[in-house]
């Protein structure tokens, strides 16, 4: 059996098939829960996001037209919700990925504490700023793409990942 | 070496061609500052790695829930409109096509107020003693001032 692509499962979607919707959600759940989690530094969060991003292709399958890469929607999607999750107010702190009863190691110590040098730095720096940063490090999504998710131009990427790596830079001068 | 700029370094960095050098970006920064210090910022933020709690499909389940009652939702809404629509249209129907076989009853133009009276029963009432004195009194106007002795 031959694997169906994203736009075949959107056709099936928009014929009301909820399974085609289970799959798509299989496929890029990973991917848009890491980019939220990255961006708000929640998991709950996160999985709000991802589900709603789901929730919003599900709605938007009849009007869909495959003149795009799926995963540059998906992004889209998850980088509108991640806007509006910011106009809240803030929920104080950030997930601990670590756990507490386990036996401290070193150098487990040591990346966790470099992790969450890294995870503050991102985290503050403006949200266009941020979201760029996520997506060209972390998604490895090339400058022509990451301006189609945010609907920009390349130069205003270039622009923005340039101005995130010298506020960057400053934050983790002291980072091995 | 001419330094391509720290836009570029970037986008090579991350896989994407340049189409006027083809040397590695860490061999350029190794003598030029500039680009060294974008580098180490790319490497740094390369710490952070994440691993998502277990999902265990519950993702998958909770969007499949939600996206059935949001289509259910929709569906009974549509069926309530119809339902509507169709009453509505039944009772409209009814009013215009329905023969009226003899005209209503209209009250008289003018009503007199003896028989409103008695068609009250008020007319026992309006005998003497009992409402005499209201029946019979002066208009408030006319009546006269009691005299001031002070």
């Amino acid at each position: 059996m031959t694997q169906r692509d994203d736009s075949q499962l959107m056709a099936q979607l928009a014929q009301g098939d909820l399974q085609a919707l289970g799959e798509l959600v299989k496929r890029h759940q990973a991917r848009a829960r890491a980019l939220a989690y990255r961006f708000t530094g929640r998991w709950d969060a996160a999985d709000d996001i991802a589900q709603d991003a789901f929730l919003r292709i599900h709605r938007a399958a009849v009007s869909y037209r495959p003149t795009a890469d799926f995963s540059t929607w998906l992004y889209r999607i998850v980088w509108n919700l991640c806007l509006d999750r910011a106009k809240r107010p803030r929920l104080v702190g950030l997930d601990e990925s670590s756990d507490p009863a386990a036996t401290p190691d070193p150098d487990q110590l040591e990346q966790e504490e470099q992790t969450k040098i890294v995870q503050q730095a991102v985290q503050s720096l403006p949200e266009r700023q941020r979201m760029v940063v996520l997506l060209h490090r972390f998604e490895g999504l090339p400058i022509r793409r990451i301006a189609a998710v945010m609907e920009t131009t390349e130069s205003a990427v270039e622009s923005l990942l340039t101005r995130s790596y010298q506020q960057l830079r400053v934050k983790l001068a002291n980072l091995k | 070496m001419q330094c391509p700029g720290q836009a570029d370094l970037l986008r090579r960095l991350n896989g994407e061609s340049s189409a006027d050098s083809d040397d590695s970006p860490r061999a350029h920064a190794a003598n030029c500052p500039d680009c060294a210090a974008v580098l180490a910022t790319w490497d740094a933020l390369g710490n952070w790695t994440v691993t998502a709690p277990p999902d265990d499909g519950a993702m998958v389940a909770a969007v499949l829930s939600r996206a059935a009652s949001a289509r259910r939702g929709w569906g009974a809404w549509i069926r309530v409109a119809a339902v509507l629509a169709i009453a509505s249209g039944a009772g409209w129907g009814a009013a215009i096509f329905t023969p009226v076989s003899q005209p209503l009853s209209m009250a008289p133009e003018a009503v007199d107020d003896q028989q409103v009276v008695e068609a009250l029963g008020l007319d026992a009432l309006a005998e003497p003693p009992l409402l005499a004195g209201v029946i019979d009194a002066p208009p408030i106007d006319s009546q006269e001032a009691p005299e001031d002795n002070t």
